[in-house]
């Protein structure tokens, strides 16, 4: 955790947030909190890029949260990142130059499944117990202007994981041509499908106990209801989906009190919140009075964790794996072996945790590409590898494990070469020590019959021998040693061993 | 509506004025002091008629006939302010001749006989410093009847040649000086007008002069956007009057010597009503008063020493000391250099990262002002927040602007449509435990010069909370965000008046549950009818509330199944009492508020304007002390008995109690 001050601006779809939070032994004081509304999202959803007059209003806003910044004397310790109002503009880069030209600002565009695992972190560090809900079943959705992102987990497993194009604003401008009596129909038919989206990639029902929702759509709801409790009932949503879903935002406005652009999207939003009531079977949403900003602001200066973020990702790619019918034990000893030769090897590759995890990941998911076909299997896993979403997993890991999963094996193409050649030179130096790991790690059960009962990692200067106790003769696992080692010494500049003894026969 | 009544603001803004008239024959008031109240009177009369009559003014030719909530159609208040104001300034003038008597008792002569030794020196003034200025224009086919500006001094001239009556102005130049003090043994004070009459034969050579008389001129100021009116009123007056003509004439104030063929011939050429016009005396516009009265400095209050409370010293251990406790500051009786020095050590403090202000109307020549430019040379942020619109400043204002912006400054005009009245100041410290926000509210403005003339309250306070606040605040007025929380402080526009509201039912809720329920508003005005109305429910729940209001009230005190537990008061002393203070006693809790808001529909829609709530105990000790003081004064307040307001004197064996007075001798803080 990081002491002093930090400070995060949001770009959302129809406001721009800053927050300013000082930061002392892990207590937070937030000392700025600013909203300033632009709807970048509504010339992005409609027209898919951000007017000229837009640009230049978020660049107004921008210069003035810049003052902020000077005020406080935050140099570096700031984020700026920008969700899907930004993120789905074509001329986003332009955007991003002309703000850094005219402020000095740097704007990140910030992934979809980063922004929903900011938001889900947020949520798991504001709801006491909520690792509970992550082995009870929980669908954690955060409903924004642009994109309903939806995460649903259950045994500490990710299950489902998407943003989804179903944001309230999104609807709002996809329906306004509809009068306004029977728009809130049209709302319902489309929110409908997202479900069978949801269905699909589900595969089958899963039993969810809990929902858990964030966004701003929250703040709304809030300010409607001013609950003393951190949940909305059915019931209350449903009486003001009655009395407001054909009424005019105008009218919706007066009678509650609530901005113009909330009343705007209040219909497609409480259809969505019913909708996913009805799908987890639950009469209770449950939700973190935190801000996005603020959640954001903790993220990036490292004062909130995750904690057990490793075993969901590890019990979320053995769910991928036995939905692709994978060789699991097969897949369970690479993995050993490979975490075992990579913490062996510390001083050699002096890479870290986060490269350790990659690599456990990419020994899980390695041989999944079987699925598809065995001649070609790497390549099936690179791309299965490479959709594969967890929030928690940014897009620069998740090529990382892909590039594991294509180059475990020997005699990868020309192709290869050239796509790992895109990447800069750090990242292919990891991918290459990663491989060289993985490789004989696999190798070590190149039968897939687990005949290697123990493995030690003998480092002198000259060589490594990786010393194999096995149940008997491992023929096949000796020929794919010799047959993968090679890149081991390429990578490393040193020569690796195999030296296996038969412990019963 | 007619469960309730209204005092209309005219009527009630002309009765204010009368009592600062009233100041000027009050025995126990200085000389010199005297001839300042006559001035203010003046002055104050002036702007009334520039902004206020002139808008009534725009009613009537917009045809806009019903009634105000007082019952008064515009043209029947126009009669009845006519009325008022005429009866008071034939008042004034009497009370102006007493006084000169008094005057020339002292050896200051006010209007003298000029002969003799004076004569040599007046006509020396007139050839080296006036004749040069003056530019007469004798009205022919070929020189027409000339713009005369608002407020200008004109004479008007008869004159004869050949038998033929011929008429001349002289509009007297804006910069040349109005009186000239001639201290011989005695001090004769002679105006630019009495000695430009006096040598008109040499201004018209070859013209017989036959007379000359006083003219002067009050046109609608060009400022009759008023805020506080019914919006559906301004659009009328907009639609109807798509060409209206700013700068109409809406009084004509005119030499009492003047013969009827004149008053017709200008009313023939600049076009006026009757009732528009004030014969008066010579001199007329008795504003020049202000330079007469330092004259003498016996003649004058006894100066009086403010003081820096709480041994404060803006050294560099301040910041340490401000962290200690809250500070309150109750001007003039405390010293607010130290206020002006405090701004100019942030400027010149390392730690400081940051300073916020806003600026609504400071002095020439302010130091705050270059302080907060040293800070931005420095390369602290600095931010200021000025108000454009401040009435009659906006020149003064723009000066400011530039110069801040010159210098680094952040400046900042705050929200269209709005008004920013709030005084606030932030500075923003890198301690070794964190940042550190000193938050500074004020009921006054950041001015230097009207600090030792208005009476006015300082808050300064490290709180944490305060400073979250007082940062929302300026990021509201500098466009950085569009929504805030508000827990200490409540803000006009959005929230200002709701807060009231609901205090005044919590006291009203008590009072009918048959508990102790009780409020105190000191503040300059109270003309919000929605507010009113909510003091009258107060009152007729039993809520004993007891109003001190220096100017307007719109509501009547003491009526029987109305208002008949309120009580008001004004009190109108030698400095101008300026703080809002407001307490409720809020089942116990007591809760204490200084404010910025007047209670009136402008303050509370157009203006950005706060309300702060005091927790600190001492300082809402001495917040008390000051109500139960302003309530205890029985010699320079006037109490509203149902609509009209008469002066309290101590009752026999009573003593006297003088607020202002009492406070200049009080040393609190010490």
């Amino acid at each position: 955790m990081k002491n002093g001050l930090f400070a995060t601006i949001n770009i959302g779809a129809s406001a721009f947030r800053m927050q300013i939070s000082e930061f002392n032994d892990g207590h937070e004081r937030i000392m700025e909190t600013l909203v300033k509304p632009l709807g970048l999202g509504k010339d992005t959803f409609t027209k898919g890029y951000i007017t000229l007059d837009s640009v230049y209003k978020a660049t107004n806003i921008l210069q003035m949260f810049r003052h902020k910044l000077d005020e406080y004397g935050i140099k570096k310790n700031y984020k700026c990142v920008c969700t899907s109002g930004v993120r789905e503009a074509r001329n986003r880069y332009f955007l991003i130059d002309h703000v850094m030209n005219k402020t000095g600002l740097k704007l990140e565009i910030i992934d979809p499944s980063d922004e929903i695992y900011i938001k889900y972190i947020g949520v798991k560090n504001d709801i006491k117990g909520f690792e509970s809900y992550e082995k009870k079943g929980v669908l954690f959705a955060n409903i924004s202007s642009g994109n309903v992102s939806i995460n649903i987990l259950k045994d500490d497993t990710s299950i489902f994981s998407g943003s989804l194009p179903y944001g309230s604003l999104r609807l709002r401008q996809l329906f306004k041509g509809i009068p306004i009596h029977s728009r809130y129909k049209a709302y319902n038919q489309y929110v409908e499908t997202m479900f069978n989206t949801i269905n699909s990639s589900l595969g089958g029902a899963s039993k969810i106990k809990y929902l858990v929702c964030s966004g701003s759509s929250v703040n709304t709801l809030q300010f409607i209801f001013n609950p003393k409790v951190n949940y909305f009932h059915r019931t209350e949503l449903e009486e003001l989906y009655e009395r407001v879903k054909d009424k005019t935002s105008q009218e919706n406005m007066t009678a509650l009190g609530i901005r113009i652009s909330e009343a705007k999207v209040l219909v497609p939003m409480l259809e969505t919140y019913l909708r996913l009531m009805q799908f987890v079977g639950t009469d209770k949403v449950q939700f973190s009075r935190k801000s996005f900003p603020n959640v954001l602001t903790r993220y990036y200066s490292n004062n909130i964790r995750d904690n057990g973020f490793r075993n969901r990702l590890r019990n979320t790619l053995y769910y991928l794996g036995r939905r692709y019918n994978f060789d699991e034990p097969h897949s369970k000893v690479v993995t050993d072996y490979s975490v075992q030769i990579f913490d062996a090897l510390g001083d050699l590759h002096n890479l870290g945790m986060n490269e350790r995890m990659l690599l456990e990941a990419a020994a899980i998911l390695h041989d999944i590409g079987y699925y598809i076909d065995a001649r070609m299997h790497h390549e099936h896993s690179y791309y299965i590898a490479k959709a594969f979403d967890m929030p928690g997993l940014d897009q620069e890991q998740i090529k990382i494990i892909a590039f594991l999963v294509l180059m475990h094996r020997v005699g990868t193409d020309e192709s290869t070469e050239t796509r790992l050649s895109y990447l800069n030179m750090e990242t292919q130096l990891t991918i290459r020590k990663l491989v060289s790991i993985l490789r004989i790690a696999d190798a070590l059960d190149t039968s897939h019959m687990q005949l290697v009962e123990t493995v030690d990692v003998d480092v002198q200067s000259s060589k490594i021998i990786i010393k194999a106790r096995t149940r008997k003769h491992a023929y096949l696992e000796k020929l794919g040693f010799d047959q993968k080692k090679d890149m081991f010494l390429e990578t490393f500049g040193i020569p690796v061993e195999l030296e296996m003894k038969v412990l019963y026969e | 509506m007619s469960d309730y009544k209204f005092i209309n603001r005219e009527i009630s803004w002309l009765q204010f004025n009368e009592r600062v008239l009233r100041e000027a024959e009050d025995s126990s008031v200085p000389l010199l002091e005297k001839l300042k109240f006559l001035a203010i009177f003046s002055s104050n009369l002036d702007e009334f008629f520039m902004i206020r009559v002139a808008g009534i003014y725009d009613q009537i030719d917009a045809k806009y006939s019903i009634k105000d909530a007082s019952g008064h159609t515009p043209k029947e208040l126009l009669g009845k302010i006519s009325e008022t104001a005429h009866r008071l300034v034939k008042d004034q003038q009497k009370i102006f001749r007493k006084t000169i008597k008094e005057c020339a008792k002292h050896h200051i002569v006010i209007q003298p006989e000029i002969d003799g030794e004076l004569s040599d020196i007046v006509d020396s003034i007139f050839n080296d410093e006036i004749q040069p200025l003056i530019s007469p224009v004798t009205l022919s086919a070929a020189n027409p009847f000339p713009f005369i500006y608002n407020l200008r001094q004109c004479i008007f001239v008869k004159l004869e040649k050949g038998g033929e009556t011929h008429y001349s102005i002289i509009i007297i130049p804006e910069n040349l000086q109005r009186v000239f003090k001639i201290r011989l043994h005695r001090t004769y004070c002679v105006t630019s007008e009495e000695i430009i009459a006096r040598s008109l034969p040499q201004v018209y050579p070859g013209y017989t002069v036959v007379d000359s008389y006083m003219l002067r001129l009050t046109r609608n100021a060009d400022l009759t956007v008023e805020e506080d009116e019914a919006q559906d009123l301004l659009k009328l007056i907009e639609k109807k009057l798509p060409s209206r003509k700013k700068g109409n004439v809406v009084r004509v104030e005119l030499d009492k010597t003047a013969p009827d063929e004149v008053l017709k011939f200008l009313q023939a050429h600049i076009g006026f009503d009757n009732e528009d016009v004030y014969i008066v005396d010579k001199p007329l516009d008795l504003t020049f008063l202000f330079s007469v009265a330092d004259s003498n400095p016996e003649l004058l209050y006894p100066e009086h020493k403010p003081f820096v409370p709480y041994g404060l010293t803006a050294d560099e251990n301040i910041f340490d000391k401000l962290k200690e406790r809250d500070y309150v500051f109750y001007r003039p009786y405390h010293d607010f250099g130290f206020n002006s020095a405090l701004i100019r050590r942030a400027a010149q403090d390392d730690s400081v990262l940051a300073i916020k202000m806003t600026l609504y109307r400071a002095n020439r020549g302010s130091s705050i002002v270059e302080s907060l430019a040293e800070a931005a040379r420095r390369g602290k942020q600095v931010c200021v927040v000025i108000e454009l619109k401040a009435r009659f400043d906006e020149e003064r204002n723009v000066g400011w602007a530039k110069k801040l912006e010159d210098a680094g400054c952040i400046v900042t005009y705050g929200i269209t449509g709005l008004k920013i009245h709030s005084k606030n100041l932030l500075i923003i410290r890198k301690e070794p435990q964190g940042i550190v926000r000193y938050s500074y509210l004020s009921t006054g403005n950041f001015n230097e010069a009207t600090a030792k003339i208005y009476t006015d309250i300082d808050y300064i306070t490290a709180d944490e909370k305060v400073g979250q606040e007082c940062s929302n605040l300026f990021n509201l007025l500098m466009g950085y965000t569009d929504y805030a929380d508000w827990h200490r402080i409540s803000v006009a526009p959005t929230g200002l008046k709701s807060k009231l509201l609901s205090l005044i039912d919590y006291e009203i809720e008590n009072a009918l549950a048959g508990k102790k329920a009780e409020m105190i508003v000191k503040i300059n005005s109270l003309i919000d009818k929605e507010l009113i109305m909510k003091l009258h429910d107060a009152s007729r729940a039993g809520v004993k509330i007891e109003m001190i209001i220096r100017g307007i009230c719109g509501m009547t005190a003491g009526v029987k199944g109305l208002t008949e537990n309120i009580s008001i008061r004004s009190i109108i002393g030698r400095f101008l009492e300026h703080p809002r203070i407001i307490y409720f006693y809020h089942g116990g809790k007591k809760r204490l508020f200084i404010s910025t808001a007047d209670w009136m529909e402008r303050n509370m829609h157009s203006r950005v304007e706060q309300l702060f709530e005091i927790t600190d105990s001492n300082a809402k000790d001495f917040m008390m002390t000051i109500l139960s003081s302003n309530l205890k004064d029985n010699t320079k307040a006037w109490v509203l008995e149902g609509e009209i307001y008469r002066k309290l004197k101590p009752e026999a064996g009573e003593a006297h109690h003088n607020t202002q007075e009492f406070f200049i001798g009080k040393q609190i803080g010490h």
